[in-house]
């Protein structure tokens, strides 16, 4: 059943306009602040109204004010996680996550015992009994996430589920998030404001500015053609999907790409594309990668140069005007690209 | 509670000040305890009338809270969660009872449900209620006084708890009855039993509204500080001795619930 949005969503300070829909898949939205997506998101789940347009899923219209239709948010079984939580702080770790089923009507006991298994999955099982005050960050997102996807909703819907964690937790915390959200059908969508997050977890990705859709593909569309200067600085990187052996990744599109740190197994490897130099002729020194590559096209962003390379690997470079001038790019044309095994930014993928 | 401790020296003045402050309130409870006939004080409090009385002030001060909580609570929960049109004048009237002298709203209750009231007349026309001069009237007039103490207590507590409690409640599939029950209602008890504690005193205390809307009646509308206020023209003793009963009343409220929801951790 697929989640459709035809609607405008009137704020006092944005008017959304998007038009979207979303079957089973991750999909990851993404756009600056103020553009629109945490309304999108609350628009979904009910907590906000739609100005005008539709909202459905499957069969079921939830929003169509032309119509008189709403649905209320308690009747749209859209699991919501909330930016920092939101817990309740006047119950237990288990009665936070118990609470979707209690109030779907699913019985004191049987509620407890699913609130208990996820815990168990979550790693939290130790907690249950504690208030949500004593937990860590990282315990308090795990727990939001449970309580969000145990009453087993239709739509699961999680808004910056990263954002109030640091660096070092970051990755384990998609891991589980990530294995936890494919086990399920459904739309499964997500706001985020970091790159890694968006292109570790995204089947699908979907600009926001200025409460409209600037883009709309999958993370190599979005990578490779990103259609604005946001998008460009945001995702405009290289993303590799590989194997690493220890030494280097071994990439699954050709060639290989050589870190500074390798975690084992498939990884994703990020690359921003000024970090890719070009030259005229075989570079000496000390860059760890260096391959030949063909000009494949051109893309004039203001002040850079976007320069799309085949490869093996294929990558796009960014170079200032006056280089580009002086390399005499151009489609078909024969150079040498380097890069510094220090620029590229490996996760477990 | 977060409270800061002072390290560096305190300054003189503040010192002099904060003591003359707490000799204002200290003082007239000495003068009281003092004054106060100990030999006749158990049978002054046990005679029959002031009983009357001590019952009376329950029953209405009881009932005033109540009728504050049940109107009280949705008040604060629209002024703190709804916007809408003059929302600021309800908050200003909210705050009326607290500015007027008790006597001033005593004769606008009278106004308006006296027997010839603007709503009095309706309400003993069409339903044979007459709120002046009844316990129910010094009920309400006790509610009239104590139900801002009960609003703001509960508004602040509200706007300090996080809104979309309400929006996590509501996407678990809770209606908006049981996400306030279950989840804005315990976030808040700490504000609203203190806002109830208030309300409760106020009320227990009340008198201008209440002797000018229901009168003093002994055995109807004669309330403690009512009794006191009679007593004392006829026998200072006697009424030095209710005042006492009254102060026992307050102080032990406030001590069962200061070292639960008072902040009472120093």
């Amino acid at each position: 059943m697929n989640l459709e949005l035809d609607a405008s969503i009137e704020n006092p300070t944005l008017t959304v306009e998007a038009r979207l829909s979303v079957g089973d898949e991750t999909v990851v939205m993404i756009g600056p602040n103020g553009a629109g997506k945490s309304t999108l998101l609350r628009a979904i789940a009910g907590l906000m109204p739609i100005t005008s347009g539709r909202l459905s899923f499957g069969d079921a219209v939830f929003d169509d004010p032309d119509r008189g239709v709403f649905v209320p948010p308690a009747e749209r079984s859209v699991g919501f996680m909330f930016q920092d939580y939101a817990l309740f702080p006047a119950m237990s770790v288990l009665e936070n996550v118990a609470f979707g089923m209690r109030s779907r009507g699913i019985a004191k006991a049987a509620a407890r015992a699913r609130a208990h298994e996820w815990l168990t999955r979550v790693g939290l099982e130790a907690r249950a009994g504690d208030r949500p005050g004593a937990l860590s960050g990282g315990e308090a997102q795990r727990v939001a996430f449970a309580r969000a996807l145990a009453p087993r909703p239709d739509i699961v819907v999680l808004d910056e589920p990263f954002s109030a964690l640091d660096a070092t937790s970051r990755p384990e915390s998609r891991r589980t998030i990530r294995a936890l959200l494919t086990e399920r059908r459904g739309p499964r969508i997500i706001v985020t404001h970091d790159p890694i997050d968006a292109l570790s977890l995204a089947e699908r990705i979907v600009v926001l500015e200025d409460g409209h859709v600037v883009q709309d593909g999958s993370p190599t569309e979005i990578t490779t053609n990103p259609r604005s200067r946001y998008v460009a600085d945001f995702l405009g990187v290289n993303l590799f999907r590989g194997r690493s052996d220890g030494t280097g990744i071994e990439l699954d599109g050709g060639g290989v790409i050589v870190a500074a740190a390798h975690p084992g197994g498939e990884v994703l490897a990020v690359v921003h594309p000024h970090a890719v130099a070009l030259h005229d002729q075989r570079p000496e020194g000390t860059p760890r990668n260096v391959w030949s590559v063909t000009v494949t096209h051109i893309d004039h962003h203001g002040e850079r140069v976007r320069v799309s390379l085949h490869g093996p690997p294929d990558l796009v470079a960014e170079i200032t005007p006056g280089s580009a001038w002086e390399l005499d790019v151009r489609p078909g044309r024969a150079l040498w690209a380097s890069l510094k095994a220090t620029e590229v930014s490996v996760s477990e993928g | 509670m977060n409270t800061r401790r002072e390290r560096r020296p305190v300054p003189p003045v503040a010192i002099t000040l904060a003591s003359l402050g707490t000799l204002l309130l200290a003082l007239p409870v000495v003068a009281l305890l003092q004054r106060a006939p100990w030999s006749s004080l158990w049978g002054d409090i046990t005679s029959a009338s002031t009983l009357t009385a001590l019952r009376l002030s329950l029953v209405c001060s009881v009932g005033a809270a109540a009728i504050a909580i049940v109107l009280g609570v949705p008040l604060a929960w629209v002024l703190a969660r709804v916007v809408f049109r003059g929302r600021a004048v309800v908050r200003a009237l909210v705050l009326v009872p607290l500015v007027l002298p008790p006597v001033v709203g005593g004769v606008a209750l009278l106004l308006a449900f006296g027997r010839r009231g603007l709503v009095g007349q309706w309400l003993d026309r069409w339903f044979a209620v007459r709120l002046p001069f009844s316990t129910a009237g010094a009920m309400f007039a006790e509610a009239f006084v104590a139900l801002p103490f009960l609003v703001l207590a509960v508004e602040a507590g509200l706007r300090s708890t996080d809104p979309r409690l309400d929006d996590a409640a509501a996407s678990l599939g809770a209606s908006r009855w049981t996400g306030f029950r279950r989840v804005t209602l315990p976030a808040i008890r700490p504000a609203l039993v203190a806002g109830a504690a208030l309300a409760w005193a106020r009320a227990l205390g009340e008198f201008g509204a209440t002797i000018t809307f229901a009168g003093n009646f002994p055995g109807r509308t004669q309330t403690l500080p009512l009794a006191v206020y009679q007593a004392l023209e006829i026998d200072t003793g006697s009424a030095i001795a209710i005042s006492v009963l009254l102060l026992l009343v307050s102080f032990g409220v406030l001590v069962a619930l200061r070292g639960r929801w008072l902040g009472g951790n120093q």
